[in-house]
């Protein structure tokens, strides 16, 4: 979009569900996938009356680990606080959440887009903890409400308005998944729901990013339903659209929330957020305060598996991998672990393997990248197919010699084309020849040969 | 062989020794209640006797339970029209450890409707009488637990507090009420009315049976996050200890009290003394703060707690609600609002936090703090609406330990000249329920005032 | 602390929506004193000086109270037991008359 008027100010509202074994506050099992409606709940989790919430320590843990992945200070002294709405998939009229005090705050993100010197940095305000609702369904003149997902974990990212465009926000949103699925808490899938966008946007007519974020514009729109992060930079850009058009009517867009359409590419109107929502947090009684010491926090960290950039970064400088193949490489960490695996095997067998002048890192790194030998199969396999690939060619120099020597009978419109200046012919030549060869020889060689003879 | 007035502790006695089948003392409880209910509107629901009860130190002796304890396959209301038809699928903490200690459970007993009041009668189902003069209440918000030990439906019975709803009825009903630390007894499966207060606790005749009570209902409890890990003594052993306390007496404590009231305290008093106590005067908060604190707390936890009743996976729908609810609901609304927390929650949270450390302070110079439980004896039924803020008035010498969370027992003293009983309150420090039971104990045997009991039931001898 | 003794009805209608409360307009009256009067008496709060005193949310000290994920779940209520209090349900979920906007 380009309206050189208006620069957009986003931020993003990110929940992911912790794919812990139990739910939030109650034994339950926290995958509700596919169960009959209301048979994975207990008092708790039904908000029965005298029912009460423990909290899951995992749960805990593992927010504190994906605030730690963001670069967040770790609050030593953190509770839950009760968020005040109505609503029928809500079972206590509260959710149990976090308000001032939220187990992560101030870290950051830096988005690379393969050049790791080009990265953009973008701010965490903050990680905290909650817990999930029951799912609303609709049914004719009824709403209909099961509770099987009810108080599952959510862990909600918030960052500061810092983004300025959609495509950012995609790139943002590929890294953090990225990196929540190498810390494997999460299935992170928008799909499924188990990962969820709410980026909030307004347009500034500031320019100069400092004052911008000093003077933010008076309104921001929420736009929930965005089920892929494709529809969340539509939804962005039809939002931005949408707004700018507002703007230039001299009017303000109204402070609201809205639901994404995406087979419309539109948004539309839910719900005003002009009586901004009086919450009425307090803190929760029946659950007492955490604190972690020092060292707590440190034994968590530890169990931080190496993250995206940093692997990146160590493909880099340690296998010399292009930093494009270094970032395709480390997208997935079932992509980064097979590869890293199939170098760890074939290491060893290095010198049997014609591979040029690249390590076999580089080589490896190439096949995957290009996919010439599919990954899909196990290690085993791929490193046999790749050994095929690049299996050292023993030449028969006579057989060669031969060979040349036919192929440059039996194609002399070639030879004169050569003659004439069509140095690129040789290419043929060599074709031909290595086709004669069922490719054993050395292409290289044969067009020196074809050099020396013309 | 004739049951009445036996203790649980003296029925238990007779059951193990096969004086008497578990089964005759069902029934005779039950043909009481049964008599009497119509009455004193003490039970909402009596359910049949469960067979299998009887192996544990309960033997089989049916309890009265407050109605806003989950009970499960038996009508739970908390009083309230809008649970007038809510069977719990889950049973509570303290109804499941007395289960298993093998008592039975006899009834679930009325009371202020979701705990809000002191007198039974915002009960959506008809106040309970007062055994000892049915044209007065029994006190709240526990009423009906009191009037049934109190008269004799049931042998024992347990109780709620938040502040003051165990200790002032069991005053008003001449009988032992005990407010346990907060934290000490499970809330799991206890209708919440003010999450950071309420405390079940045993109403009973003796001293004994609220030890041998206590010590069936306490202890951690997994599903209570709030339920403390401290280890859990032997209550019975700490009663029997002859040891002699130094107790205090807090001036502020001594105002604005009914004469008789007084008078009965201060005897009450003086008799610690001459068992060889020693007696000295203390100074506590004013009252008045513990009242705004508490009101304010309690409110908006209430709102908080109440939101949950929507009609649509139990309960009728919010307009059941009665005033007494609807009232609380919105204070607490109010005080929570944007705009008002600063104000009025964690203003509250901070007068609090000087409560506690003005009661520490009193609890390192004595063992004990002495009071009356309530300023009166047992009021007229409807009289309520006489006083300003009825609730707060009647309960304000509880809301310290209310809001506090230590534990406070209430024992009867005498009789006033109407022939009401009077009560004494007996405050203690931090998990220190031993110590409150050995004094009360003490004064249960040394004196006759224990006889109080006796006269209150009398009239419901068969 | 604000000068709030006083509620208007338009406070009271206000805190009835926040609290999802249906109120009789010829009972608004009522609760709009009530509510004012004890909203004065709890203003003698404001005598006691609380400067640097820490709010205490939980009296009993604890912290870090958790349960082990993964625990067995000893409270699992079936579809009938969940549904039990339901006044209306529909192929095992809670049903709620549609809620409109």
């Amino acid at each position: 979009m380009k309206n050189n008027k208006y620069t957009p100010v986003i931020g993003l509202e990110i929940h992911v569900e912790l794919k812990t074994k139990s739910k939030m506050f109650c034994q339950c099992d926290a995958d509700y996938f596919g169960k009959e409606p209301n048979t994975n709940t207990c008092p708790v989790c039904l908000g029965l009356p005298g029912a009460l919430p423990v909290p899951n320590r995992k749960a805990i843990e593992w927010t504190i680990k994906i605030g730690q992945a963001l670069n967040c200070t770790i609050n030593k002294s953190s509770k839950f606080d009760r968020k005040h709405y109505f609503y029928s998939d809500l079972p206590k009229a509260y959710q149990i959440s976090q308000y001032d005090q939220p187990i992560a705050v101030n870290g950051e993100l830096r988005i690379d887009n393969y050049e790791l010197e080009n990265s953009k940095k973008y701010r965490i305000t903050r990680v905290h903890l909650e817990e999930d609702t029951g799912k609303l369904t609709h049914s004719g003149v009824d709403s209909l409400v099961d509770f099987n997902r009810s108080s599952v974990p959510l862990v909600e990212i918030v960052t500061e308005p810092d983004f300025d465009n959609s495509e950012d926000v995609k790139k943002f949103l590929e890294e953090l998944h990225t990196i929540i699925k190498y810390l494997d808490l999460s299935d992170a899938n928008m799909e499924e729901g188990s990962m969820r966008i709410e980026p909030n946007i307004s347009l500034s007519i500031i320019t100069d990013k400092k004052e911008r974020m000093k003077n933010l514009p008076k309104y921001k729109v929420e736009v929930k339903n965005i089920n892929s992060f494709n529809f969340a930079k539509r939804a962005i850009d039809f939002e931005l659209k949408r707004q700018a058009k507002i703007l230039d009517d001299g009017k303000t867009p109204d402070q609201e929330t809205r639901g994404y359409d995406e087979d419309k590419g539109i948004t539309y109107s839910q719900r005003s957020k002009e009586d901004a929502m009086d919450y009425r947090y307090f803190p929760e009684p029946d659950i007492p305060t955490i604190t972690f010491t020092e060292k707590q926090i440190e034994e968590i960290r530890k169990t931080i598996p190496e993250l995206p950039r940093q692997k990146m970064q160590r493909y880099i400088d340690d296998y010399k991998l292009k930093s494009d193949d270094a970032f395709i490489l480390t997208r997935s960490v079932e992509t980064a672990s097979y590869f890293e695996k199939v170098i760890s095997n074939l290491i060893k067998n290095e010198s049997d393997l014609n591979i040029g002048k690249q390590s076999i890192e580089q080589a490896v790194a190439n096949v995957i990248v290009n996919k010439r030998i599919p990954t899909s199969g196990t290690v085993k396999k791929f490193i046999k197919a790749f050994k095929v690939m690049f299996k050292k060619i023993t030449v028969d120099f006579t057989e060669l010699d031969k060979v040349i020597a036919a192929v440059i009978s039996n194609n002399p419109k070639q030879i004169e084309q050569y003659k004439a200046g069509k140095a690129g012919i040789l290419g043929f030549f060599i074709g031909q020849i290595m086709k004669e060869m069922k490719g054993q020889a050395e292409p290289q060689e044969v067009k020196k040969k074809l050099e020396e003879k013309f | 062989m004739d049951l009445f007035g036996k203790t649980v502790t003296q029925l238990r006695d007779l059951i193990k020794n096969k004086k008497v089948s578990s089964t005759e003392v069902w029934d005779y409880f039950a043909k009481r209640s049964k008599k009497y209910n119509k009455d004193l509107n003490v039970f909402l629901a009596m359910p049949e006797m469960e067979p299998d009860a009887e192996k544990g130190e309960l033997s089989g002796i049916p309890l009265a339970v407050k109605d806003n304890f989950c009970t499960k396959g038996v009508k739970t209301t908390a009083s309230s029209h809008v649970l007038e038809n809510f069977i719990p699928p889950y049973e509570s903490t303290v109804t499941l450890k007395l289960k298993k200690a093998g008592s039975r459970l006899l009834g679930k007993t009325n009371m202020d409707a979701w705990a809000h009041g002191s007198s039974t009668e915002t009960s959506d189902f008809g106040p309970t009488k007062n055994p000892w003069d049915t044209m007065r209440t029994p006190g709240g918000s526990s009423g009906g637990s009191t009037a049934a030990v109190a008269a004799y439906l049931a042998p024992a019975a347990i109780g709620s507090e938040t502040a003051g709803s165990i200790r002032q009825p069991a005053s008003w009903c001449g009988v032992v009420g005990l407010k346990p630390t907060y934290g000490r007894v499970s809330r799991y499966g206890v209708i919440a009315m003010g999450s950071s207060f309420d405390c079940p606790g045993p109403i009973t005749q003796s001293v004994e049976d609220a030890a041998l009570l206590l010590q069936r209902i306490t202890g951690k409890d997994p599903y209570d996050a709030t339920s403390s890990d401290v280890p859990v003594p032997n209550y019975t052993f700490e009663m029997k200890k002859k040891r002699k306390f130094t107790i205090g007496v807090p001036k502020e404590y001594m105002k604005d009290l009914d004469p008789e009231v007084e008078k009965k305290v201060r005897e009450a008093i003086s008799e610690f003394e001459k068992m060889g106590h020693t007696v000295k005067e203390v100074s506590l908060l004013d009252p008045k703060y513990s009242i705004s604190v508490y009101t304010i707390l309690q409110r908006a936890e209430v709102s908080s707690n109440l939101g949950r009743y929507d009609g649509v996976r139990f309960g009728t729908n919010r307009d059941i609600f009665g005033k007494e609810a609807k009232k609380r609901i919105m204070l607490g609304t109010y005080a929570l609002s944007v705009g008002y927390y600063d104000a009025y929650y964690k203003k509250a949270q901070q007068i609090k936090t000087l409560i506690i450390k003005d009661l520490k302070r009193v609890f390192s110079e004595v063992d004990l703090i002495m009071a009356a439980p309530t300023p009166t004896t047992a009021i007229k039924l409807g009289e309520f609406e006489k006083y300003a803020f009825f609730g707060e008035t009647m309960d304000k010498l509880n809301e310290a330990a209310a809001v506090a969370g230590t534990p406070a027992i209430s024992i009867p003293c005498g009789l006033d000249s109407n022939g009401l009983p009077v009560g004494l309150q007996i405050m203690g420090n931090y998990f220190d329920e031993g110590t409150i039971l050995s004094a009360a104990h003490q004064f249960e045997k040394e004196t006759n005032f224990f006889d109080v009991i006796k006269i209150g039931r009398e009239k419901y001898r068969d | 602390m604000p000068k709030t003794s006083d509620l208007t009805k338009k406070d009271i209608l206000h805190i009835a929506k926040l609290a999802n409360l249906p109120i009789l307009e010829e009972n608004i009256e009522a609760y709009r004193k009530q509510l004012s009067e004890t909203v004065s008496y709890i203003e003698n709060m404001s005598e006691l000086d609380t400067k640097g005193v820490e709010p205490t949310s939980h009296s009993t000290n604890m912290t870090n109270v958790f349960f082990e994920d993964g625990t067995k779940n000893k409270r699992l209520l079936s579809q009938d037991e969940a549904t039990s209090n339901a006044k209306l349900t529909k192929k095992g979920k809670f049903a709620v008359k549609r809620l409109m906007g």
